[in-house]
């Protein structure tokens, strides 16, 4: 041991004196191992070394690079289209396109096919508590006694509508050996832009549909006739309407942020526009029978009646038709065959056709109603055109309808800017999922963990360095008592 | 001792050789086989009411994907005249925002409470979390790179381009002049001036009592509330337009009443034809009703279970009837309507000579004149009402930022340290076990000739 900067050597002398032929000295032992106390000292150190290295460099090959996970909420109900009840949404489910989407809005290092992304995503739906809490009961049950197992098949599974995204790492075909891996962050940001794409496709299908369709900016009033005109102008703004009603009913707190209005101001608007503009000109015009070409507009007035009529008789023998089956349908029967204590009752059960034709009736009905208006008004123009036509206040009416046009156009104007500004609000993007951003479980490097197992390396090495030291000496005592009695 | 003088030295250069190995391996591996991405971060709070809740100040549902809305990257760039170097699309692609979340959110809302669970800790569960911070990192992986302090004055930009984009998104108030677009033109006869301003007025009284429900307690400096212009909207209303309203109505006042009365008698026609066949509709419906075959739902017991199966007929039968209800109230809100015309025409031939009389028309006039003067002024009240409110709880101080901070390849990084120890480590240990090896065979030469 050079313990000393001029090299002087420090010797530990161990008292050879009561020794005993035959027997191994434990102090003879420890005066071996001072004797090669250079030797066993390096190796103490390499062991300590390596003790200390190894778990390090096992831990930081060891380490793949993480899976993520995030949590999808979703935050709407669908309309099953036969009933119209609210249903369910379907589950989360990934396009290509939404993957795409993704793929190339995330800076990658390396690059991922889509198929290799695809297979790395597991979307898993949440049980309800209530069904987990069942399943568990089940669980015990089952263990208490196994004639009950029978009865698995009687719970009904409820899911919530909240899934667990889980994109693990490593993109490659099962069988290629070479995968790649990205970093955490990497995969995070691949998985929330997943998510991302998917919020946006939803929003995107799911609320464009209902956009009113209302073009009052191309109408020439030219090309038709007063009452022609402002019938479009009234139905246009009835879609309008239609569709604030519909907002101000699904986002009661929403307000642009530009105008300050709510979808229900909006509504107001319109129903006032129609009251004091349209409605206004156009009994005007009806009463006095006002037209631009008396001829053209009751042949148009005629040939509308006669598809109303032929339309309306056709809604009539469908009615008939449908009424007749009604009325003749019976429940179907079946038997329930059930545990011992049945009372074995056959059950009447009514049948998918029958209800689909029940509600394809009542549709009927309610095309039957606007039809009949629709004839009412048009026997009652023909009559009024017929007798009283008047071209005299062409003029002045003309005016008003420019005046009328010009506030349809400025509404309809309001509307749909609004309507833009609502789709790309935050109020609707947000509207459809509510999601956690993506998380992953890194151990690093510098962890506690890894460091307690450096220093319980570090420890393992100086035993075992300390142990093979000890078990030399002792053999070289055992060798020199051998030589000695043999 | 020259000898051993030697081998202290030797030890000394493989250690010394090891050292600069291990720096110059961290070196090549940081800054070009895995150079760290070099950006510059900073992080959002906020600090209003609700924004827990995931609500926006306005009540609506918060995103903080405003902060990626083009105009304010747009206008980013430009306050950084870095137009010819970036585009928009380009920023947005390189901007990363993140919500900060509790570490273990993902277990905690698939945790459930077990009925068995003696421990009540466990009954964490959590449904929805909605982060009130937000880090926001921007990368410099920009075709044309950017200098650190270019890429520190974009993201400062892009913070304060935020915080004025979000006041000005969640300020409360309304732009009057789209609607004065409307009914500007044209002379419009005494009934249809009321309307317009009965929904001026209520569009003033609706805001007031959003506003006033979000916060109950503001009040302004000179002790106005929102409370106080409703209250104003309601007697204006209640006052002014119900009485110009019942004078005009009962006094048959019209510019052209024989107009008026065509429009009234036109409504009345239009009603009547739906009503009657709505009339049909319903009893159609009734029919159908009652002729419905319903089936009713199956109970039967296992063992100690009862399981119910539901018939098909429930959702069907409720849709009849959800019918039922729609036209029986539809036909009579038409009663209602057609009453209310049929009551207007009895009124302008009732009195159809009042409101000729020049003086009577000045009078209504003047009148309506008059209210429309205050619906003006309680508008522009509201309107400041409104920006004290927006003063009060829109401000760009509900979002705060930490200072933005360059996060790099520089070599004073936490990371390239952490880089250097991890590449030091394994060669100095090598370096090491070699010394120590040579150690030992050093000492075991050196004992073998002392014995020899």
């Amino acid at each position: 041991m050079e313990f000393n900067d001029n090299g002087q050597k420090v010797e530990v002398i161990v008292n050879h004196q009561g020794e005993v032929n035959g027997e191994i000295s434990v102090v003879s032992v420890f005066s071996n191992m001072a004797k090669k106390k250079k030797v066993y000292l390096h190796l103490l150190a390499i062991l300590l070394i390596i003790g200390l290295a190894l778990p390090m460099l096992i831990a930081e090959i060891g380490t793949k690079a993480p899976d993520t996970q995030a949590a999808v909420m979703l935050r709407f109900m669908d309309i099953d289209p036969e009933s119209g009840k609210e249903v369910n949404p379907q589950p989360v489910s990934f396009t290509s396109y939404v993957l795409q989407e993704a793929l190339s809005n995330t800076q990658l290092s390396s690059d991922i096919s889509l198929t290799n992304l695809e297979s790395n995503i597991k979307i898993e739906q949440l049980l309800t508590t209530e069904t987990r809490q069942r399943l568990e009961i089940l669980d015990k049950e089952i263990a208490a006694s196994a004639t009950r197992v029978s009865q698995a098949t009687s719970i009904k599974l409820d899911y919530e509508n909240t899934f667990i995204i889980s994109l693990s790492n490593g993109f490659g075909s099962p069988e290629s050996r070479n995968k790649t891996y990205l970093s955490t962050s990497e995969i995070q940001d691949l998985l929330n832009n997943i998510i991302k794409a998917y919020n946006s496709q939803l929003y995107k299908t799911r609320s464009d549909f209902a956009f009113p369709e209302s073009d009052l900016a191309s109408l020439q009033y030219n090309d038709l006739d007063f009452l022609e005109n402002l019938d479009i102008i009234k139905s246009s703004l009835a879609s309008l309407k239609n569709y604030c009603d519909s907002n101000a009913e699904l986002y009661p707190d929403y307000r642009s942020a530009s105008t300050g209005m709510s979808f229900h101001d909006l509504s107001d608007i319109i129903s006032t526009v129609n009251d004091i503009d349209i409605s206004y000109l156009y009994s005007y015009i009806m009463y006095n029978g006002i037209t631009l070409d008396q001829a053209t507009l009751i042949n148009k007035y005629n040939y509308t009646l006669r598809t109303a009529r032929l339309d309306l008789a056709d809604v009539n023998s469908r009615i008939e038709g449908n009424k007749k089956i009604i009325d003749e349908y019976q429940n179907q029967v079946i038997s329930v065959i059930g545990g011992e204590e049945q009372s074995g009752n056959p059950v009447s059960i009514t049948t998918d056709n029958y209800n689909k034709l029940v509600l394809t009736q009542t549709e009927l009905f309610e095309k039957k109603t606007s039809l009949e208006s629709q004839i009412s008004d048009l026997e009652n123009k023909i009559k009024v055109f017929g007798e009283t036509a008047s071209t005299t206040e062409v003029e002045t009416v003309r005016q008003e309808y420019e005046r009328v046009y010009n506030d349809a156009v400025s509404v309809q104007d309001l509307v749909l800017a609004q309507g833009d500004e609502l789709l790309n609000s935050d109020t609707v993007k947000n509207s459809y999922i509510v999601s956690t951003t993506a998380q992953s479980k890194t151990v690093s490097f510098f962890s506690s963990k890894n460091i307690k197992r450096a220093v319980i390396g570090g420890v393992a090495g100086v035993i075992v360095a300390v142990c093979i030291w000890f078990i030399a000496s002792l053999a070289t005592e055992m060798r020199k008592k051998g030589r000695e009695n043999g | 001792m020259a000898k051993n003088a030697n081998i202290r030295l030797g030890r000394w250069v493989i250690l010394i050789i090891a050292i600069i190995l291990g720096l110059v391996l961290s070196l090549v591996n940081f800054l070009f086989i895995h150079p760290s991405k070099e950006y510059v971060g900073t992080s959002l709070e906020l600090l209003y009411d609700g924004a827990a809740e995931g609500l926006a100040p306005n009540g609506g549902s918060f995103s903080i994907d405003g902060i990626r809305n083009e105009a304010l990257l747009q206008a980013a760039i430009e306050e950084n005249s870095l137009s010819d170097k970036i585009s928009v699309e380009e920023l947005s692609q390189n901007m990363v925002v993140r919500g900060s979340y509790p570490a273990n959110i993902i277990d905690q809302i698939k945790s459930w409470t077990s009925l068995f669970a003696s421990d009540p800790t466990r009954e964490i569960t959590v449904e929805e979390y909605y982060p009130t911070t937000y880090k926001v990192s921007l990368y410099n992986s920009f075709s044309n790179k950017l200098s650190s302090a270019q890429l520190k004055g974009l993201l400062n930009s892009i913070v304060s381009g935020y915080k004025q984009f979000y006041k000005d998104q969640y300020s409360a108030g309304m732009d009057w002049a789209a609607m004065k677009d409307l009914w500007k033109t044209g002379t419009y006869d005494y009934s249809q001036a009321i309307t317009t301003l009965s929904l001026h007025l209520e569009m003033i009284r609706k805001y007031s009592k959003e506003l006033y429900d979000a916060e109950p307690t503001f009040v302004t400096a000179d002790g106005s509330t929102f409370s106080s212009i409703m209250l104003r909207a309601d007697t204006i209303a209640s006052n002014d337009i119900q009485s110009l309203s019942a004078n005009i109505t009962i006094n048959a006042l019209s510019k052209d009443i024989a107009r008026l009365r065509s429009q009234y008698n036109y409504e009345i026609e239009q009603l009547t034809y739906r009503l009657s066949s709505l009339k049909t509709e319903q009893e159609n419906i009734n029919a159908l009703i009652d002729g419905y075959e319903k089936d009713s739902d199956i109970y039967y017991s296992s063992g100690d279970s009862v399981i119910t199966v539901k018939g098909n007929s429930k959702e069907t039968y409720e849709a009849l009837v959800e019918k039922k209800t729609a036209i029986a109230n539809e036909i009579s809100e038409i009663t209602i309507s057609i009453d209310d015309y049929r009551n207007k025409v009895n009124d302008l031939d009732a009195s159809a000579e009042a409101g000729t009389s020049s003086a009577y028309r000045e009078r209504i006039e003047s009148a309506i004149a008059a209210a429309r003067e205050k619906i003006e002024e309680l508008s522009a009240d509201f309107d400041k009402m409104a920006a004290a409110y927006n003063d009060e709880f829109v401000k760009t101080t509900d979002v705060s930022n930490t200072e933005v901070k360059y996060h790099g390849s520089s070599l004073l990084s936490t990371s390239y340290i952490k880089a250097i120890i991890k590449s030091e480590a394994p060669v100095c240990a090598v370096a090491l076990v070699i010394i120590a090896a040579i150690g030992i065979v050093r000492e075991t030469k050196a004992e073998k000739r002392r014995k020899a």
